[in-house]
């Protein structure tokens, strides 16, 4: 298979994987589902255009519409009072939308690589590997991400029936987990600019 | 190590939905800040870059380029660690006004230990002039981009975009003083070479392939021909690129063009055997002692190269005389290439003349312009005042007008032989 046509093959499968974000997210509406859909069309649409043409500026006003989305889903669950009962897919709609902004980044770093420069295959072949490699762990991260804050979730109610003292612990873990990021990240730092101290 | 904006994206959104999800007392809400909490606790964790080993080397080709010839510039990395590296991005800095033509500056890169990876990309110059391009940056992040690093790599490299220079043809040159090598320049003696200069009583060393036989019967004694013989002479080039505001008489580039004539004059005059030497006066002040050869040319056109337009810093009779009477013996022949838009310059040639130089003045040629609105008249008030040294130059010096949509061979063509 040649370069340019993995690299369609694989623009076509980002371009799908958004559509399913939006579907997602159009699903987990409960009113203004039509309003929801136009906007979800105007934003695949030009999801897909950005994809191809390799484009960021496209591909962002296609992530901001998606986001926009995303917000109105979830203000329209809170007025409703029916976030719980959304929770599932509105989560998989989130990671999923979090996986396309990573993919926002990835693809016009690469595009110009698989689409206009064609004397170097080598480049290609290596842009290729590096993008394999992201992907399988995005996809891994992602999906663990997913599954983990579901089990955190679940986890919480159960220790809610065992423990009723333990009521908030969904944003109890949450807040455990921003430290936890926050403090390996400034520990990153310090480490780094102690090391450029001695150097 | 700082933020990306995409790091501080994540963290803002992470904050609102807490607080939207506190505010709102919806504490589900909250648990959309778990998967970018873990989000940034991999990415930080799993990522740990280290580039020191990473070796960098950049090669030009050419490393000068004449007129409008692109280089080419190779970046070979090489992995010199026992880790792998993957995902970096490696960016060769471009600088203004360097076009990149052709391949990427920037690219993003991931090697296997030991592994080498090369590629070439096209600048081109948009003129003459020194430039440099680099450093070499490397730009790491954590896997998913939340921070940036960036170390900066070898030392900038710096090539030469030479003036570009036209085919001139042969000079047919006048001296009053050659040298002792011989070359193209008759030197009003006998010896080897191809005019006839005068005939002679035949004497029993004369080869016979020499005896004029017509003027032999003539005369009725054998009476040989003889020749003048040729040589090579010095020629000084004095480049004037001062710009005292006058220049606006011109609707092209006025520096560019003056520096296209000395390149091709220079280069024709070394083809010919002549030493030839360079004084360029303007913003940058620079000469080339007279030399013969290649090497001489290169020199020449990197000093070109490097000429800068703009008000001179010290008056043209100490700059350009000075320097003159050090390199050039009297006699030589001086070609001076200047618009001739101010008095000085006259002052200069007539003073160079007085010291016994044969003068050859190139002078661009304005284009003749119609119209009473003020700029046009401006220029035309400018254009009489520079015809008016012309005039004055006339007596003084060989004057020769060139334009720069005529080819310069058609222009030098029968007009640079000087008495």
């Amino acid at each position: 298979m040649n370069e340019r046509k993995r690299w369609f093959i694989f623009t076509t499968a980002i371009s799908g994987l958004f559509s399913l974000t939006i579907t997602a997210i159009i699903l987990s509406m409960q009113s203004y589902l039509i309003i929801g859909g136009l906007i979800g069309s105007v934003s695949v649409l030009v999801w897909w255009y950005g994809v191809f043409e390799g484009d960021s500026r496209k591909l962002q006003i296609g992530i901001l519409l998606a986001s926009f989305l995303f917000a109105f889903s979830i203000v329209d669950r809170i007025i409703t009072n029916t976030l719980i009962s959304a929770f599932p897919i509105q989560l998989l709609a989130f990671n999923l939308f979090l996986f396309n902004v990573e993919m926002m980044s990835l693809v016009p770093a690469h595009h110009k690589l698989h689409r206009e420069v064609t004397r170097s295959i080598d480049l290609a072949q290596r842009s290729w590997k590096i993008m394999q490699r992201k992907l399988s762990v995005l996809i891994i991260l992602f999906s663990g991400c997913y599954v983990i804050t579901i089990s955190a979730i679940y986890l919480g109610g159960f220790i809610y029936t065992l423990f009723p003292i333990f009521g908030d612990t969904s944003i109890y873990l949450t807040v455990v987990f921003v430290s936890l990021a926050l403090f390996v990240t400034l520990r990153e730092e310090s480490t780094t600019d102690r090391y450029k101290k001695y150097r | 190590m700082s933020f990306t904006k995409k790091g501080l994206g994540y963290l803002s959104l992470a904050y609102c939905i807490i607080a939207i999800a506190v505010v709102f007392r919806q504490f589900y809400l909250a648990a959309y800040v778990i998967p970018i909490s873990l989000l940034f606790l991999l990415s930080n964790s799993l990522a740990s870059v280290e580039v020191s080993g990473l070796e960098i080397e950049r090669k030009l080709t050419p490393m000068r380029s004449f007129g409008g010839e692109d280089i080419d510039i190779i970046i070979r990395c090489t992995n010199r660690t026992d880790r792998d590296f993957s995902d970096i991005q490696i960016r060769d800095h471009v600088p203004l006004p360097l076009i990149v033509e052709d391949g990427l500056n920037s690219i993003p890169l991931s090697l296997q230990s030991g592994g080498t990876m090369q590629w070439t990309y096209r600048i081109t110059a948009p003129k003459r002039g020194h430039y440099t391009v680099g450093p070499v940056s490397i730009q790491y992040t954590d896997m998913l981009g939340f921070f940036r690093n960036q170390v900066k790599r070898m030392k900038e490299d710096t090539f030469t975009v030479l003036p570009a220079m036209e085919k001139i043809g042969t000079l047919d040159l006048r001296a009053r003083r050659v040298g002792v090598w011989s070359g193209q320049v008759p030197s009003r003696r006998v010896g080897a070479g191809t005019d006839f200069y005068a005939l002679r009583l035949y004497n029993a060393s004369d080869e016979l392939r020499r005896i004029n036989w017509k003027a032999s019967a003539r005369i009725g004694h054998l009476v040989v021909n003889e020749f003048e013989s040729e040589h090579v002479t010095d020629v000084l080039l004095i480049v004037d690129s001062t710009d005292e505001g006058g220049s606006s008489i011109y609707d092209f580039d006025l520096t560019e063009f003056q520096l296209t004539l000395a390149a091709s004059l220079c280069s024709q005059l070394l083809m010919q055997g002549n030493r030839v030497g360079l004084a360029i006066y303007g913003a940058v002040r620079a000469w080339v002692d007279p030399a013969f050869g290649k090497r001489q040319l290169l020199k020449i056109l990197d000093n070109l190269a490097m000429t800068k337009t703009g008000r001179a810093t010290v008056p043209m009779s100490y700059g350009v005389e000075s320097v003159v009477v050090s390199l050039m013996p009297s006699k030589s022949l001086i070609m001076f290439i200047s618009p001739l838009l101010n008095d000085e310059t006259a002052s200069v040639i007539s003073s160079l003349a007085e010291k016994g130089y044969l003068i050859m003045c190139l002078t661009p040629a304005p284009r003749l312009v119609k119209g009473a609105d003020s700029k046009t008249l401006s220029i035309r008030i400018l254009s009489a005042q520079r015809r008016a040294n012309v005039i004055r130059f006339e007596s003084i010096a060989s004057l020769i007008e060139v334009a720069p949509d005529i080819s310069l061979k058609t222009q030098l063509r029968g007009n640079t032989r000087i008495e």
